[in-house]
């Protein structure tokens, strides 16, 4: 029996049926997938938990991310992964730093620095994909965030919202190079 | 013939599991079908994987040389400036970036394509040739398979093989490639797999002999899906490896960049047997230009990438692969 229903807004990006095939692995999962340019808020209204693709560009260049958070970030779970993560910072009032050298195609090790349900069962270090010339910049993270990860060069690799069920992570979970990315899809969907 | 005729075309013939050829261009607006037992009368010459239409090659054993005239550096150096910069702007993580090079030689499509040694070729009706190493789907009882290739290196180089697999560079754009094409064939199949990782194989040229690195990527379709065998072919495309990622966004960057339609050069070509699809990405492609004929080529750009040795890597990918 299907028991969540989970949308996932997708920026249009070539990794987001990665995640689509993990997470129709899992029987109670409804899935239903969302180009943001096409989006309309009030759809979202009849499911439990929303994921935000990873994209091109900055979050920016998707307004209609911001109107989603701000409508759904107190009511239901949020994940955000690459773009989305950064998009959540940005909604909490974070700025982006431009990464140099750029980082795509590789594996670093992610260390998870504060317990978060979005990384049970998941060991402290891990190795993950990572595809992103930005990120959020430390400085800029405001009171309402927590950073829950970070890379070896200590680039913020996770934040959460310390009130609520948002979640922003900035490597691939769905990538083939990721470690325990399945686990941390799992998490979310079945929070 | 439109994406939408061919569509429902290609899938009444999966229905009915008649076999037949098929040709779709990079830009999917001229794709082409026809049936196998049709094909002679279209001139139409193929060899895909163990099925072909025409009887043995001719044997050559000297060296096919080509007068060949690539676009200058200078020229290739501004389009490859706008992909890094769009990179470093977090628009793309790799683009594949072709251009054309003109062809002098004393002989015809024909010959080459009868010269050529190759997995995959194509001689389509006086227009074009093909012979492609690159596999771009196959499908095996309700498996489908794709062998994204990238990573290319000149066998005789003391200890290539080392060289490729342990190269960085190399190893983070097949890893793009990998995920890239794990969403793609997620598109049409489910539980997809990586059944093989950055493995090797051999390739023969007239110049020299090359190492190419390939993976080996798996998803299960629905059963019957031979019924649908027209979307999930354009579900697909453009192919990944070709075009790079996010798709999308690349797309619209190469269009920009390249300036020219590239026609049936990086398309796909491919086969229905009646019951399963092999297929190739149009790569390795002599086309008629006029009254010359011009090589397409080219290879992908990251934010690793030299645009010298980008560059060579272009022309060397002018070659005709004989034994």
């Amino acid at each position: 029996m299907k028991t969540k229903k989970i949308a996932l807004l997708d920026n249009n990006d070539s990794f987001t049926y990665n995640i689509v095939d993990y997470l129709r692995r899992l029987e109670t999962i409804d899935l239903r997938v969302f180009k943001t340019n096409k989006l309309s808020i009030a759809d979202l209204k009849r499911f439990d938990s929303i994921i935000i693709s990873p994209g091109p560009g900055l979050p920016k260049d998707f307004p209609v991310l911001f109107s989603v958070l701000e409508k759904y970030h107190d009511s239901k779970p949020v994940l955000g992964i690459c773009l989305g993560h950064q998009a959540i910072g940005a909604f909490y009032g974070a700025k982006c730093r431009p990464v140099f050298p750029v980082i795509h195609g590789q594996a670093h090790a992610v260390k998870i620095t504060k317990s978060s349900r979005l990384f049970d069962s998941v060991p402290k270090t891990f190795k993950a994909g990572l595809y992103h010339s930005w990120a959020i910049d430390r400085d800029t993270v405001s009171e309402e965030l927590e950073i829950t990860a970070v890379s070896e060069s200590k680039v913020i690799m996770a934040v959460a919202s310390k009130k609520y069920a948002v979640f922003g992570i900035q490597f691939h979970p769905e990538s083939y190079l990721t470690e325990n990315g399945f686990t941390i899809l799992k998490n979310f969907a079945e929070m | 013939m439109d994406m939408k005729d061919f569509i429902s075309g290609a899938n009444t013939l999966g229905e009915s599991r008649t076999p037949f050829i098929f040709v779709i261009d990079f830009e999917l607006t001229k794709p082409f079908l026809c049936t196998v037992r049709n094909a002679l009368k279209k001139n139409i010459f193929f060899k895909i994987g163990k099925i072909g239409n025409y009887r043995k090659s001719l044997k050559r054993d000297q060296k096919i040389s080509l007068d060949i005239s690539p676009i200058s550096y200078k020229k290739y150096k501004v389009a490859f400036d706008k992909v890094v910069q769009q990179i470093l702007e977090g628009n793309t993580y790799l683009l594949n970036l072709t251009f054309p090079t003109e062809i002098k030689t004393e002989y015809r499509l024909k010959e080459f394509f009868h010269f050529s040694r190759a997995p995959y070729k194509l001689f389509f009706n006086e227009q074009f040739i093909v012979f492609s190493p690159e596999c771009f789907v196959k499908t095996q009882s309700d498996y489908i398979y794709s062998y994204p290739m990238k990573g290319t290196i000149n066998a005789a180089l003391p200890d290539a093989a080392r060289l490729i697999l342990e190269n960085k560079k190399e190893e983070w754009e097949h890893n793009t490639i990998v995920d890239l094409i794990r969403n793609d064939l997620a598109l049409v199949s489910k539980d997809i797999t990586v059944t093989k990782f950055r493995f090797l194989s051999e390739i023969f040229t007239s110049q020299k002999n090359l190492l190419q690195v390939s993976s080996e990527i798996r998803g299960m379709l629905p059963t019957n899906w031979q019924e649908t065998i027209g979307e999930i072919l354009i579900k697909l495309l453009p192919a990944g490896s070709i075009s790079g990622a996010p798709k999308q966004k690349t797309l619209q960057i190469i269009k920009q960049v390249e300036q020219t339609n590239r026609g049936y050069f990086s398309g796909i070509f491919g086969i229905f047997d009646g019951e399963n699809i092999d297929s190739a990405v149009t790569i390795r492609f002599i086309e008629k230009n006029g009254d010359g004929l011009q090589f397409r080529s080219g290879g992908g750009i990251t934010a690793n990438s030299n645009p010298l040795h980008e560059y060579n890597e272009m022309i060397d990918k002018v070659y005709v692969p004989i034994r």
